[in-house]
């Protein structure tokens, strides 16, 4: 236990930014739990669930420079396999009438089926990526492309564990924002270890100059594979929260739309750090949830003489392409938020990976 | 560091500008009516898609559930109160969705209206049910929309795919006199599977043979294969139930056409899309299909009734038949609050179980929440002939498949 706060107690110093990114948001959290009332809460719990889908994507695209279309189809793969397992043998029988045998009488509490959910998208992601590892720039954006489309096939036609293209119901609404909060939270924390450990820092450099990585014997393939495993196990539980968040879904809810929402956040904030995965998930947030506002209210208050929708969409997009055009590295590019000189691995401990210009 | 920190802080400023307008939603609104309704007007909330993929089917049903609130409200509203209708855009999400039904309940709405879908409507009818309100969704016919899975002040407008499937087989079999039938299903979404399943279903219960039922692939284009199937059988059958959709839909049609297959063709509301109706212009007048409504006065006296409101308002007819399950809705809404005297949700979900509605889309009578809320509904049967569509009258099936 001493040696456990000890650590904690380096890990606090050393990182000091880390706190200034978690503190906020777990505030956030808790005053929403305890004032803010069920659509505020609701909006939180997508928040955080968003954020884990987004920091699973910042861990593999970050580090490795890949940027992966794949990540919702293993939030899918986790959405489904915590649903199957968490589900009452009865629920089953109405949803999914053709699930095999097997699995009609298993029922496991809610975190466990979640976990191995996360488990199971991490196996899928290390059994079929490793090939796509050795890919690069568009040949590798494609190929993860065309592994999202072919997850999505799959769970709209594996009649026996999703019901086929059919909605699946039956689920009992188990995330409350305490749960979402504390998984966000945790998992900013295997963000911010994972980008500082050795695997970050070699994948990160190999980014940088993936010749000159692997000249001083960096294995670039298999450390791209392990970011791929780790970040898929993160899709795969935030799958899992929200299947029992929504509670009705279907695969086509794992697609291009949510895909889209989680690389705009990413690359809003900025891929290549921590801060930047959490702090475009709450600036996207924060201007959908504003424009979403305003533009009901213009409608409501009949303030132009003809209805407007889809500006919030609109406005999103030009938000994307202001920052892609401004900062195309995104808000927080190279160096976590607050870093001073005085950082935590010496002057340059973000950017010590970055070849010169 | 001054380029990124002055973007930051604008943007940052910008989203919480835009976050904290999000105050009062309902203008002028800011008492909620009580669920009894002893505010001044009553509120019918909507939570109707306006952008994203699911805008199409719910986009239309709202300007229809504007216009009828418009000419309650000519009337005297509903219960001697003005009716407002205040729909926030769903944006295809079902969180969103969700999140619009709590907002609109807060404000005080005393019914909730819910997208044309399943996966879309039901977050919106969960949020009802649990605000003891009535949720009701425009136009979702999947079978799963029923009080057993989302509560039992929870309906859906239109008929199940279970009386799509049944009406398709017992008109055939008993108005037709078709007695033998082959079935081609297109696997690619389960719409098209299931209704097979149903027209299969009541066309064996009726008494009818089906020969057998083969299977397509949406997105193919080659219907050669099922073709050779078709013409190696011994006998033709009565009819072919062809259960797939558009764009493949019109290829099956032709390719069977041109191979000399004669037969009349049946299908469901897939088949209510003008562009098949051009499509088969010129292959004669065998085909045949099940739908919703019947956008012509010759649909009886209330449609025309309805189409010279709308000719007035907008000056042009509609231009989707799905404008009426909006008022449909509406006014089911108006006629069960009036039957209850009363806005509370038990009370109105009760008068809709009681009552049988008169409507756009056919008589309606909903079965009791223990038994599902299942939708005992008329349909529509219409003829393609020759570039047009010709409607052959409502009919209603005695035997509902389960679903």
């Amino acid at each position: 236990m001493g040696s456990l706060l000890t650590g904690v107690a380096i890990l606090i110093r050393g990182h000091r930014q880390l706190l200034i990114l978690i503190v906020p948001i777990a505030i956030f959290a808790v005053v929403t739990q305890l004032v803010g009332g069920t659509l505020l809460g609701r909006i939180a719990i997508a928040f955080f669930i968003n954020l884990m889908v987004v920091l699973s994507l910042q861990i593999f695209t970050g580090n490795s420079g890949l940027l992966s279309f794949a990540h919702v189809g293993f939030m899918g793969i986790g959405a489904y396999v915590s649903a199957v397992l968490t589900m009452t043998p009865e629920a089953k029988a109405f949803a999914i009438p053709d699930l095999y045998p097997a699995l009609v009488p298993v029922t496991l509490p809610f975190i466990p089926a979640v976990l191995i959910g996360g488990l199971v998208a991490a196996v899928v992601a290390a059994v079929v990526t490793f090939p796509i590892m050795r890919l690069r720039e568009a040949a590798s954006v494609i190929s993860t492309f065309a592994l999202l489309v072919i997850i999505q096939v799959i769970l709209a036609h594996w009649h026996e564990l999703t019901n086929g293209p059919r909605s699946l119901f039956g689920l009992q609404p188990y995330t409350d924002l305490p749960t979402a909060a504390l998984w966000g939270v945790i998992f900013i924390v295997v963000a911010w270890v994972f980008r500082h450990s050795s695997i970050g820092l070699r994948l990160r450099a190999s980014q940088d100059s993936e010749p000159a990585a692997l000249t001083i014997g960096v294995n670039v393939v298999r450390l791209r594979w392990i970011a791929f495993i780790v970040s898929a196990f993160i899709a795969g539980f935030a799958g899992g929260l929200w299947a029992h968040f929504v509670t009705t879904f279907s695969p086509r809810a794992f697609y291009l739309i949510e895909t889209f929402v989680a690389v705009t956040m990413l690359i809003v904030g900025g891929p290549r750090t921590v801060s930047g995965a959490v702090i475009g998930t709450v600036i996207v947030t924060a201007a959908f949830q504003g424009l979403r506002t305003i533009e009901n209210q213009i409608n409501l208050e009949r303030l132009l003489p003809f209805q407007v929708v889809g500006v919030t969409e609109i406005l999103l997009a030009v938000v994307l392409i202001v920052v892609l055009t401004v900062r195309p590295g995104g808000l927080i590019e190279e160096r976590e938020i607050f870093s001073g000189p005085g950082g935590p691995l010496g002057p340059d401990a973000d950017s010590a990976a970055k070849a010169p210009p | 560091m001054r380029s990124p920190l002055r973007v930051f802080a604008a943007l940052g400023t910008l989203a919480i500008v835009l976050a904290a307008c999000g105050a009062n939603v309902i203008p002028g609104d800011s008492v909620p009516a009580s669920p009894g309704g002893s505010g001044d007007k009553i509120i019918i909330g909507a939570s109707l898609t306006l952008t994203g993929i699911q805008a199409p089917f719910d986009e239309p049903g709202l300007r229809g559930a504007q216009l009828a609130v418009d000419e309650l409200n000519k009337k005297g509203g509903i219960l001697g109160k003005q009716v407002e209708l205040v729909n926030l855009d769903g944006k295809s999400d079902p969180v969103i969705v969700g999140n619009n039904a709590i907002q609109l309940i807060e404000n005080g709405a005393v019914a909730i209206i819910a997208p044309c879908d399943f996966d879309f409507g039901s977050p919106a009818s969960r949020e009802a049910q649990k605000a003891g309100l009535v949720g009701i969704s425009t136009c979702a016919s999947s079978p799963l929309y029923n009080s057993t899975n989302l509560g039992d002040k929870q309906f859906t407008l239109s008929m199940w795919n279970t009386t799509m499937g049944s009406s398709a087989a017992e008109f055939s079999f008993k108005e037709k006199g078709w007695k033998t039938a082959y079935v081609v299903t297109d696997t690619f979404i389960d719409y098209t599977t299931s209704l097979s399943r149903y027209f299969i279903d009541s066309f064996k219960n009726a008494g009818g043979t089906v020969f057998a039922e083969d299977t397509y692939t949406q997105g193919a284009q080659d219907f050669s294969a099922q073709l050779q199937r078709i013409q190696a059988l011994p006998a033709q059958p009565d009819v072919f139930f062809v259960s797939s959709y558009q764009p493949d839909l019109g290829t099956i049609i032709r390719t069977m056409r041109s191979a000399g297959i004669t037969a009349p063709i049946f299908g469901g509301d897939s088949y209510d899309d003008p562009q098949l109706v051009e499509t088969l212009a010129d292959l004669g007048t065998e085909v045949y299909f099940i739908t919703h409504s019947w956008a012509a006065p010759d649909a009886g006296p209330a449609m025309k009734a309805f189409l010279d409101v709308w000719q007035a308002k907008h000056g042009a007819a509609p231009d989707t038949a799905f404008v009426v399950t909006g008022w449909d809705t509406v006014n089911i809404l108006a006629q069960a609050m009036e039957k209850a005297q009363s806005t509370d949700g038990a009370a109105v979900a009760k008068a809709m179980e009681d009552l049988t509605f008169d409507l756009l889309t056919g008589k309606l009578d909903w079965s009791d929440a223990a038994s599902g809320h299942e939708p005992n509904k008329e349909t529509v049967v219409v003829q393609i002939t020759q570039g047009s569509t010709k409607f052959l009258g409502w009919y209603l099936p005695e035997y509902l498949p389960k679903p």
